[in-house]
């Protein structure tokens, strides 16, 4: 039996089951991260410029997006929404197949078609969960040639998560399944050398779109060659000179890529996360930090491919400035979302703290480590050692700090609403609809003049 | 690449610039259009188009621009898929041998829709035919041969690439848009040569299409990209080919039109139409005995209808064209 077929039936099955706790518990955790991050970037200009374009050839505009009070139809929405979550890089991260955020994918691929087929709670947060590991699964079989060759996993295997979770929420057999999983690795998209711009964040919303596109063709009918992943010229072949295809179906439904899913402290790159634990550590014991004369941060060598950016121009090139990371570190003592404002990036107390940080590849690192030594006008030194992330799978968020998150991502287009966020996201096993849900990330509408 | 031309700016600046196009490709572009629209009509009643137009409608669509062959309405960016996959279902494609690249179903389902949509003339219609298919056919030149050894099926993966310069030319983009469409298309090459034969196969083609007329709108409305989505350190060139050829994208541009070289693949029953090196106008006339071939039979006496809105360049509206491909629409 061909993998997408193997594939398509232990998903199928898996969707008539409970999910297993942990799982479920998972699967809530990326969920309440993924609104939260769709809600803090609802208002980007970006997201502006493509309802722009949904008004003028969308369709009836009913599905929702998060944080935003006006609508669009299903594939404009899924574009909105997956833009959205990953605009401000501050969405969950799968490590292992190359930093993936399958969130954002699986929110904007299920949300809207669960809203508009009726969908319990329960339907739609297993078909979001089967989205995710969909994701995360075909990006195991690729990694890690297929990143580090220069694509952006997350929208070249967002499409087959999407395909399987529209699937699932529209009912389609295993056949159907199949099909719609390659219709979906054909619509692959990503090149990471649009990263630093906001079309970074439109690929995984695309990919969702994309998924949506093959589920709704595949139900209608349309099918996919069986044999697409396997093929010696297919899908894991020609994205990635070395891949194990069959990592996609080893140990579905025992094993769970999901519950290796992490959440990030910081709105930026992931591989520069350890450097500015390390420096927000120090920062405390920095008094003066226009004294600092040079800052030695050791690295995994990652960090010179992805993430060398010594003067980032605004925001967006900041979340992928390893330098403005550890600045704003040192400096704030924190590394928020207002350290990312284009105003933060821009002023001079960072700028000079960045310019004096020099990256030093070091092979034996791992990629959640990192070491930092400030050396100081006097001479004087401090040093820092951070071996795990936080974060990261040693340190996970706690499910507190990742309420506090979501708190202080739904601040501005969504204020006070995370604890109505998070009671519906942990009613959704009993939910008989997504009414609570979809009533607790939209704003309110005005109301009526009387 | 360091040291590479700037081929992305070189394209988008050619694409967006006023162009005396010559007789002999805007005969090459007729061909093009005569010969997608004659295969997307012949297709419209296959199971790849019925399904494709029974699930893009399932998700929402306003009526704006019409599906080739049907009196159906739908979005631009589902129009493009519908008639794309409609054209590239049964086969008798165009083919360009240099890049191995077959155009037509792509580039002229983007322009199409766009052009009918906006109630252009089929002169502009052509034109930006020809001008999306020189791009597009240029980036396949320059990706060569090891993007095809792969596994990408470069029809596809330019294709999409031609759409967007083809659907921004209709849509008027100025350079620096037209450099944002072009990024925001080649980051979304896709289409797997594994997939030959099957509806995927036409299917990608078709989202092509699609993703086309999608990049020039996004661009329009100000969505930003790299500007150098093709040459980039990571662009498409650096993923998906290992010997790109950035001179042979941009060498000749605007003064040898690659486009001219394209030629149709037999079909049962249709003669194989014009060939490159024929007079311009011999070739038009086999491609309309072709194209008659191809769709008499879903037409009937209407096919005549069809061709002299295919061929009327005197400001007469592209919605005239499409209204025209099925019984009793022009009427």
């Amino acid at each position: 039996m061909a993998l997408a077929d193997q594939f398509a039936l232990g998903v199928e099955e898996l969707s008539r089951q409970p999910l297993p706790p942990p799982v479920r518990h998972e699967a809530e955790r990326t969920l309440l991260n993924t609104i939260a991050t769709a809600v803090c970037s609802s208002g980007h200009p970006a997201v502006d410029q493509v309802l722009r374009v949904s008004e003028s050839v969308g369709g009836l505009p009913f599905a929702p997006i998060p944080g935003r009070i006006d609508n669009a139809d299903l594939h404009f929405a899924a574009i909105c929404t997956g833009l959205a979550a990953h605009l401000d890089d501050f969405d969950d991260t799968h490590l292992a197949s190359g930093n993936v955020h399958a969130g954002s994918v699986a929110l904007a691929a299920t949300l809207g078609m669960a809203m508009q087929r009726r969908s319990t709670g329960s339907q739609f947060l297993t078909a979001f969960a089967l989205a995710c590991e969909t994701v995360l699964r075909v990006a195991m079989a690729i990694a890690p040639a297929h990143h580090e060759e220069g694509w952006q996993p997350s929208s070249t295997c967002g499409p087959i998560g999407g395909a399987v979770g529209a699937g699932l929420v529209l009912g389609l057999d295993q056949t159907q399944l199949a099909s719609a999983m390659g219709l979906g690795a054909v619509q692959l998209l990503g090149h990471r050398e649009a990263f630093g711009t906001p079309t970074k964040a439109f690929h995984p919303g695309k990919s969702a779109a994309n998924g949506i596109l093959a589920a709704t063709l595949a139900a209608s009918g349309f099918t996919a060659p069986r044999g697409l992943f396997e093929d010696p010229v297919g899908f894991c072949a020609v994205l990635a000179r070395e891949n194990s295809p069959d990592r996609l179906v080893a140990g579905l439904g025992r094993e769970w890529e999901l519950l290796q899913n992490t959440y990030k402290p910081y709105p930026c790159g992931v591989v520069c996360h350890p450097g500015i634990d390390a420096a927000i550590e120090l920062s405390g014991s920095l008094s003066d930090p226009s004294r600092v004369t040079q800052v030695l941060y050791d690295c995994h060598p990652i960090l010179l491919e992805l993430v060398d950016r010594p003067d980032p121009s605004g925001e967006l090139e900041a979340r992928f400035s390893a330098q403005h990371g550890v600045a704003v570190g040192l400096v704030d003592g924190s590394a928020g979302l207002s350290q990312y404002s284009d105003e933060r990036v821009r002023s001079e107390d960072v700028r000079r703290v960045r310019a004096r940080i020099e990256l030093r590849p070091k092979p034996e690192f791992g990629r959640e480590e990192a070491a930092l030594e400030v050396v100081m006008e006097d001479g004087s030194r401090l040093r820092a050692h951070v071996v795990n992330a936080k974060g990261g799978l040693a340190r996970p968020l706690s499910d507190a700090e990742l309420f506090s998150k979501l708190d202080d991502l739904c601040r501005v287009a969504l204020p006070g609403a995370a604890g109505r966020i998070a009671a519906s996201v942990a009613a959704l096993e009993q939910a008989g609809d997504l009414h609570d849900l979809v009533s607790a990330i939209v704003p309110a509408p005005a109301p009526e003049p009387t | 690449m360091t040291g590479s031309p700037a081929v992305s700016q070189g394209l988008a600046h050619f694409a967006s610039s006023p162009i005396d196009i010559p007789e002999s490709a805007m005969a090459a572009g007729r061909g093009l259009l005569i010969n997608t629209v004659a295969l997307a009509v012949a297709g419209s009643r296959g199971q790849a188009a019925e399904s494709a137009w029974a699930g893009v409608r399932a998700l929402g669509t306003p009526e704006l621009a019409g599906i080739l062959g049907r009196p159906e309405r739908l979005s631009p960016i589902w129009a493009a898929l519908v008639n794309g996959i409609a054209a590239a279902s049964g086969g008798g494609d165009d083919i360009h041998d240099r890049s191995q690249m077959r155009v037509g179903a792509s580039v002229v389902p983007a322009a199409l829709a766009v052009a009918e949509w906006r109630d252009r003339s089929v002169g502009e219609l052509v034109a930006a035919i020809v001008i999306g298919a020189e791009v597009g056919i240029r980036v396949g030149i320059g990706l060569g041969p090891s993007h095809r050894d792969r596994g990408w099926e470069v029809s596809s993966t330019c294709g999409v690439i031609g759409a967007a310069v083809a659907a921004g030319r209709m849509l008027g983009l100025d350079t620096p848009a037209m450099l944002m469409a072009v990024g925001l298309s080649a980051t979304q090459a896709a289409g797997l040569r594994a997939a030959a034969g099957t509806m995927t196969a036409a299917f990608q083609m078709g989202k092509a299409a699609s993703n086309g007329v999608e990049s020039a709108l996004f661009a329009a409305t100000g969505l930003t990209t790299t500007p150098i989505s093709i040459e980039g350190r990571r662009g498409l060139a650096a993923l998906t080919s290992t010997a790109p050829d950035y001179e042979a994208t941009l060498d000749g541009l605007g003064e040898r039109w690659e486009v001219e070289q394209v030629r149709t693949e037999p079909l049962a029953g249709a003669a194989s139409g014009g060939q490159p090196g024929a007079e311009p106008a011999d070739r038009q006339a086999a491609m309309l005995d072709r194209a008659r071939a191809l769709v008499q039979p879903a037409l009937g006496t209407d096919f005549e209808r069809l061709i002299t809105a295919c061929l009327d360049f005197r400001g007469e509206s592209s919605r005239l064209l499409v209204a025209a491909s099925f019984r009793g629409g022009a009427g």
